[in-house]
């Protein structure tokens, strides 16, 4: 006990405050120079004229901007058209996420019934097992997708009905999955929901049980709203993944394909472009058409953390009711 | 009616079951029906053919092949088993330890939030890739690696002295090989740092004001009220760096697996993955039995 005293009294001193101070900044200027510098480095390249890439003058700050390389990976990635892709994909996959992972990760955290153990086994299984796996099985599900039998039973009594619909090149490749909670991670969201909401005190929700909510409502109007920082984490881990996928969504687009899709290829892309005589490009610049495609991919998930990360610190004074 | 007869326990059952509802249909239709035939798949040899595939059944043939003759599986499977026991404890430790950092107030807080973001968002993507291949790229980062070279020279010096001092071998490597990949291990700290970062927001503050009340110190208030409170949440860390560390595209095993595929050889693929899953099967389910039991005893022993 003396130990932990005497730690606190050290604490409290004022000049072991000022070096903590400042051993936290020196921290945080060296882990922010290592995670910063790829992105300063596709900013540097990206806005830079081909022609000064290798000028080994030039380190970081450009001699005049041009925007010449990001108009043209514009043009290459199809950006408008990808993004939108994309966009549909995260989007609504995120959202189907959130809504079934939230459910089945409430369903776990608080109801007894027999086969839960099992059932959590099965949903740390889907985490492990990753996508590449059973990529081909899937793919050739979705080729034909029948709804679990459903319309393929239809399609035995009513010819007309067609036996399955085609979901390859949509998003619903990845929304499908999504809202059975078997989608790009879900496994983990499950997890991360069922721990935060076994963390939660029962008080209200049996109060609310009192005043004769039934288990949906108290888990919409009570657990929800004091879940913030649980769903806001979920809703950004999901759209990134999603955003940024590329192993399940190589395999389901063969056109429109997706962003990161695009960037994978898009050296490859580039060289048809050069054949076509749209851009002539020399290896320098096509250094500087890839980082600026790369700057173009993260730049939406990024803009959506910076929005959404203030939750994080508005959520503090909200969770005051838990406890 | 039909709710009067079920009894309190009943009913709650069929709740839960209600709610995880969605996941069941999920894992039999859809995660079941593709993981089947994936598993047959290593029972036979499979090619792909344009109205689906062709398969033609040979027996243990595929397993055999990993297990005997594959001159890199079960090396590869040894170096990723102990890359586990170096990068799970530094991982959580420093994602902790960043997470408290980042909930505490400081100025340009904000700013330096959305930093250490960027690895979820580059780290997980193909701009990794890019960068890597991009030669002036890693030119630069190995001209601020041309400092560590130096350093770990002088590491090396450092450990023969640690190990004339007495400390043991296998202590003194454990922390070499983290300083000198100290620069792949902070790009893995994201992902955890955020969930604890939410965890920590969980926590509410008057537990805080209410141990402070009692004379507790900022040091007895980590161990007695925030370790406690975010203890779910180590676990799920500890069971994603897990899976993160086995499933990462640039362990060898997974290396392996993706070359298969592209040469679509998918049965030796799909025998290798399942192989390969099975034993993160393992290990998670003990990591899970022992924290579980752990969980409960320290309830135990505070009643």
């Amino acid at each position: 006990m003396i130990n932990t005293e005497k730690i606190a009294h050290y604490f409290k001193r004022n000049t072991t405050a000022v070096i903590w101070k400042i051993f936290r900044f020196l921290l945080f200027v060296g882990i922010c120079y290592i995670f910063i510098f790829p992105v300063l480095y596709m900013v540097s390249i990206a806005v830079r004229s081909p022609e000064t890439v290798n000028d080994p003058s030039i380190v970081w700050i450009p001699r005049g901007i041009s925007f010449s390389s990001i108009k043209t990976a514009i043009k290459i990635l199809d950006y408008p058209r990808s993004v939108t892709t994309t966009l549909m994909i995260s989007v609504f996959g995120t959202l189907a996420s959130l809504i079934s992972c939230s459910l089945v990760g409430y369903g776990f955290a608080r109801f007894e019934f027999k086969e839960k153990k099992i059932a959590f086994a099965l949903v740390i299984l889907t985490i492990i097992v990753p996508p590449q796996t059973v990529l081909i099985s899937s793919f050739i599900g979705y080729r034909n997708f029948d709804f679990f039998g459903i319309l393929k039973l239809l399609h035995m009594i009513i010819p007309s009905i067609p036996s399955g619909v085609p979901l390859i090149n949509t998003a619903w490749t990845f929304i499908v999955p999504a809202i059975f909670a078997v989608g790009l991670r879900s496994g983990l969201f499950i997890y991360i929901f069922r721990q935060f909401f076994a963390g939660m005190p029962k008080d209200l929700e049996e109060a609310a049980m009192i005043d004769g909510c039934n288990a949906f409502r108290i888990f919409v109007q009570v657990m929800l709203p004091l879940a913030k920082p649980a769903i806001i984490t979920v809703l950004l881990f999901s759209f990134v993944w999603h955003w940024n996928d590329y192993v399940q969504s190589s395999m389901y687009f063969n056109s429109h394909q997706p962003i990161s899709v695009m960037l994978n290829q898009m050296q490859s892309l580039l060289q048809d472009a050069k054949l076509f005589n749209v851009v002539t490009n020399t290896p320098d610049e096509i250094r500087t058409f890839l980082q600026a495609g790369c700057l173009l991919t993260i730049l939406p998930p990024l803009i959506l953390y910076i929005f959404t990360q203030r939750f994080f610190t508005e959520s503090i004074e909200r969770t005051g009711i838990v406890g | 009616m039909k709710k009067s007869k079920l009894t309190i326990e009943g009913r709650k059952a069929r709740n839960g079951r209600l709610f995880v509802l969605p996941f069941y249909i999920g894992f039999v239709f859809i995660f079941m029906r593709s993981a089947y035939q994936s598993l047959m798949f290593i029972f036979n040899d499979v090619k792909l053919k344009p109205g689906g595939f062709e398969m033609k059944f040979v027996g243990l043939k595929n397993l055999k092949y990993i297990f005997l003759s594959d001159p890199n599986f079960n090396k590869n499977l040894v170096s990723t088993l102990t890359s586990l026991l170096y990068k799970v404890p530094v991982i959580i430790v420093a994602s902790l330890f960043f997470a408290i950092l980042l909930n505490s107030k400081f100025k340009g807080r904000t700013f330096v939030r959305a930093i250490f973001f960027l690895p979820v968002i580059i780290a997980s993507g193909v701009i990794m890739d890019i960068i890597n291949s991009d030669t002036f790229a890693t030119s630069l980062i190995t001209a601020s690696d041309g400092m560590e070279t130096t350093v770990s020279a002088n590491s090396y010096g450092l450990t023969s002295l640690l190990i004339d001092m007495g400390l043991g071998e296998k202590i003194v490597g454990y922390f070499s090989y983290i300083s000198s990949n100290l620069y792949d291990l902070m790009w893995k700290t994201g992902i955890q740092m955020i969930i604890f970062l939410a965890a920590l927001q969980s926590i509410s503050p008057s537990l805080y004001e209410a141990s402070s009340i009692e004379g507790a110190s900022a040091w007895e208030n980590f161990w007695m009220v925030t370790i406690p409170m975010i203890t779910p949440m180590i676990l799920v860390n500890v069971v994603y760096t897990i899976i993160d560390t086995f499933t990462d595209s640039s362990s060898g095993v997974m290396k392996q697996i993706a070359s298969f595929f592209s040469d679509q050889q998918y049965a030796r693929a799909s025998a290798m993955s399942w192989v390969y899953f099975l034993m993160i099967g393992l290990i998670l389910a003990v990591v899970l039995f022992v924290s579980s039991r752990g969980i409960n005893g320290e309830k135990a022993v505070k009643k």
